[in-house]
């Protein structure tokens, strides 16, 4: 926090009586309590009591605050800040603390395994107890998370190459063509999408998207694909509507206000003259776009992505509902069930904490200690790419 | 005036050369944004391949006629407009007028410079990349032969892929220079394009308006009454609203016909 700022909030007792004494421009509400007015570190105590702003004109506002006056409130406000500050990263080293703490006896048993295997084995919580490898876990436990780490990063997939080109076209088409009186209105309804729970997006999945999928959309995508084997990956069983197609759409539903709004704000801060100046050689609407515009928020934009690939990769509920909850298979075609690493902890965190062990509870925690890494490195990963995009070097500080 | 030079008709296509005086032809020109006009009555020829100043005081309109003339005011919200702007005979404002073809031919470069996010050669060629006028090697060559006129060549030579945002303000209006100039255009319009530039750059600039004509007509707003003396052939005097006087730089500068020209040439006004 920008504690030493000058404001003007601050109020008029760090002024300095203006060339000594009673010249001071205009009789404020105070009357004759110049004292007010004398430098603040000579005032003592008293000053902070009175209304900020109060009995100052324009001229004593203009004055420029000497620095010495204001260390008081400055300290105090740059403890509170630096506090403020440090709370984020305590929550994350705790957070983080926290789950490794759990996660050992998992890391310990699973070993590197945990990544590869496909098998997620709670073993029997009511038969034996085994003791194997210095952990106790339930006999038969054996947890692989493969097949989670692979469904939360498809439907993530699917989610982003949906989103992204609908956010900016959509963000570009309130920003650029449409009138302002209609532009806000669109924005409104953004971002009351980006405010509904995702519960009820996933519900609607459930009960609309998924069953018009089934029913209508991939039998006929299905169908009208020609066999080749990269689209293979459309054709096959099209399901019953649960799966990584239908999570897919619901995510990128979920994602796109993210990416539009966020993209939105940036294209409203493109300057209007390299936009004229395209114009001006003659491009038209969608050239001064794809050759201006667009190339000036590009870094802006694969940020605003990383922002929407966070929250397709965290989503919880809506997946859990949508994705058929199936574990330890690798999906065949988009039209799979699967299941994602988060939505595996909501659906299996009850009967794991029947396991008295502690082994499953253990276990999912390991499986969240992998969904943290993922989303850390989806954001280095973005860091690296938006470094790459600006290397085209926008004008920073330049007023343009 | 340039009225006393006679014309050839117009509508009987369009050959350049010495078959036509006047690239340009203003007639009755009136402009505004709701409310009263900012431009009024305005009738002025340009001469091909000749330089124009337009020189007024703050306000006087010379900016809003200037784009006019590319139909860049087509898009500012309660822009009217009365009269006629014939290039070559023909009206601009025709309904069958393509804006990208007119702006092809009318090119113009800003007061302040305003390169594009991209690398400095695609930032030359983004006009020919839009018109589809060269292939690869062709915009290469249209770059190089480009940055060698406005001089940049020898300093960017090695620098093609960088970003022009690292270019001195100079540098970067001289690269928008050569970006106007690579699409090919009959006529150049320039608004202030030397108000914010360094002496140096300012005599560069001017060198090249110098060079470009007779090949290319130009059409420079500016403030600065020393650079209308120096480079342009006519000189058109604007002051609030209305085309005060017109006629070949000396004679505006040293002989002018209306008392406020003189006032303005002589510094009193504006």
């Amino acid at each position: 926090m920008a504690s030493n700022r000058p404001e003007p909030a601050a109020g008029p007792e760090g002024l300095p009586a203006p060339g000594g004494n009673g010249s001071a421009p205009g009789p404020g509400p105070e009357g004759g309590t110049r004292v007010a007015l004398q430098p603040a570190w000579a005032n003592g105590p008293s000053r902070g009591s009175r209304l900020p702003g109060a009995g100052t004109t324009l001229m004593e506002r203009a004055r420029l605050l000497p620095r010495r006056g204001r260390r008081g409130s400055g300290a105090g406000l740059k403890g509170l800040g630096a506090s403020a500050a440090t709370v984020p990263l305590l929550a994350l080293v705790f957070i983080l603390a926290t789950l490794v703490y759990e996660a050992v006896p998992a890391i310990r048993l699973n070993g590197p395994g945990f990544l590869t295997r496909l098998a997620w084995d709670p073993g029997n919580f009511y038969g034996g107890v085994s003791h194997a490898g210095g952990v106790l876990h339930p006999e038969g436990a054996s947890y692989g998370a493969l097949s989670l780490i692979v469904g939360t990063l498809l439907s993530s997939a699917i989610a982003l190459v949906l989103a992204v080109p609908l956010s900016v076209g959509a963000a570009l088409t309130i920003v650029e063509r449409l009138p302002q009186r209609l532009s806000g209105g669109v924005g409104f309804f953004l971002e009351v999408l980006a405010g509904i729970p995702s519960v009820v997006y996933g519900l609607w999945g459930v009960v609309t998207l998924g069953p018009l999928l089934a029913n209508h959309v991939s039998p006929f995508i299905a169908g009208h694909l020609p066999d080749v084997p990269v689209l293979s990956w459309f054709k096959g069983n099209v399901g019953h509507g649960e799966g990584l197609l239908t999570s897919g759409i619901v995510l990128a539903i979920m994602v796109v206000p993210i990416v539009a709004a966020t993209t939105r704000d940036l294209l409203r801060q493109v300057p209007a003259l390299p936009k004229e100046g395209a114009t001006a050689l003659g491009m038209s609407d969608w050239e001064v776009s794809r050759r201006v515009t667009l190339p000036w928020v590009a870094s802006g934009i694969v940020g605003a992505s990383v922002l929407g690939l966070a929250r397709a990769l965290g989503e919880t509920m809506a997946v859990a509902m949508v994705s058929g909850a199936v574990v330890g298979t690798l999906p065949s075609s988009i039209y799979a069930t699967f299941t994602t690493i988060a939505a595996t902890i909501v659906s299996q965190l009850d009967s794991a904490l029947t396991d008295a062990t502690g082994f499953a509870v253990s276990s999912l925690a390991e499986a969240a200690l992998v969904l943290m890494v993922i989303t850390l490195l989806a954001n280095v990963g973005a860091r690296i790419l938006v470094r790459r995009v600006a290397t085209s070097g926008l004008p920073v500080g330049r007023g343009v | 005036m340039g009225s006393a030079l006679e014309e050839a008709a117009p509508a009987d296509g369009r050959q350049p050369g010495a078959s036509r005086h006047h690239v340009l032809r203003i007639r009755g020109l009136t402009v505004g944004f709701k409310g009263d006009p900012v431009l009024t009555g305005v009738d002025l020829v340009f001469p091909r391949g000749t330089i124009t100043a337009l020189i007024g005081p703050t306000g006087s309109g010379k900016s809003t006629f200037l784009r006019t003339l590319n139909r860049m005011n087509d898009r500012v919200p309660g822009y009217y407009r009365k009269g006629e702007v014939e290039l070559d005979g023909q009206s601009i404002f025709a309904p069958g007028v393509q804006l990208m073809a007119l702006r092809r031919r009318v090119g113009m470069v800003f007061q302040r410079p305003n390169p594009f996010p991209l690398s400095i050669m695609e930032n030359v060629v983004a006009g020919v990349r839009a018109h589809g006028l060269a292939d690869r090697a062709g915009r290469r060559r249209i770059a190089e032969a480009r940055l060698r006129e406005v001089g940049l060549w020898g300093a960017l030579a090695h620098r093609l892929n960088e970003s022009p945002f690292r270019l001195s303000g100079g540098q970067q209006q001289l690269l928008c220079l050569a970006r106007a100039l690579a699409i090919g255009p009959d006529i150049l319009l320039l608004d202030e394009p030397t108000s914010s530039l360094d002496p140096v750059t300012v005599e560069a600039v001017e060198d090249l308006l110098r060079r470009l004509t007779p090949a290319i007509t130009v059409i420079v707003v500016t403030h600065n009454l020393a650079q209308a003396k120096r480079i342009a052939h006519f000189t058109a005097f604007f002051n609030q609203g209305r085309l005060v006087e017109h006629g070949p730089t000396a004679r505006v500068f040293g002989d002018p016909s209306a008392e406020e020209t003189s006032r303005y040439v002589t510094g009193r006004i504006g």
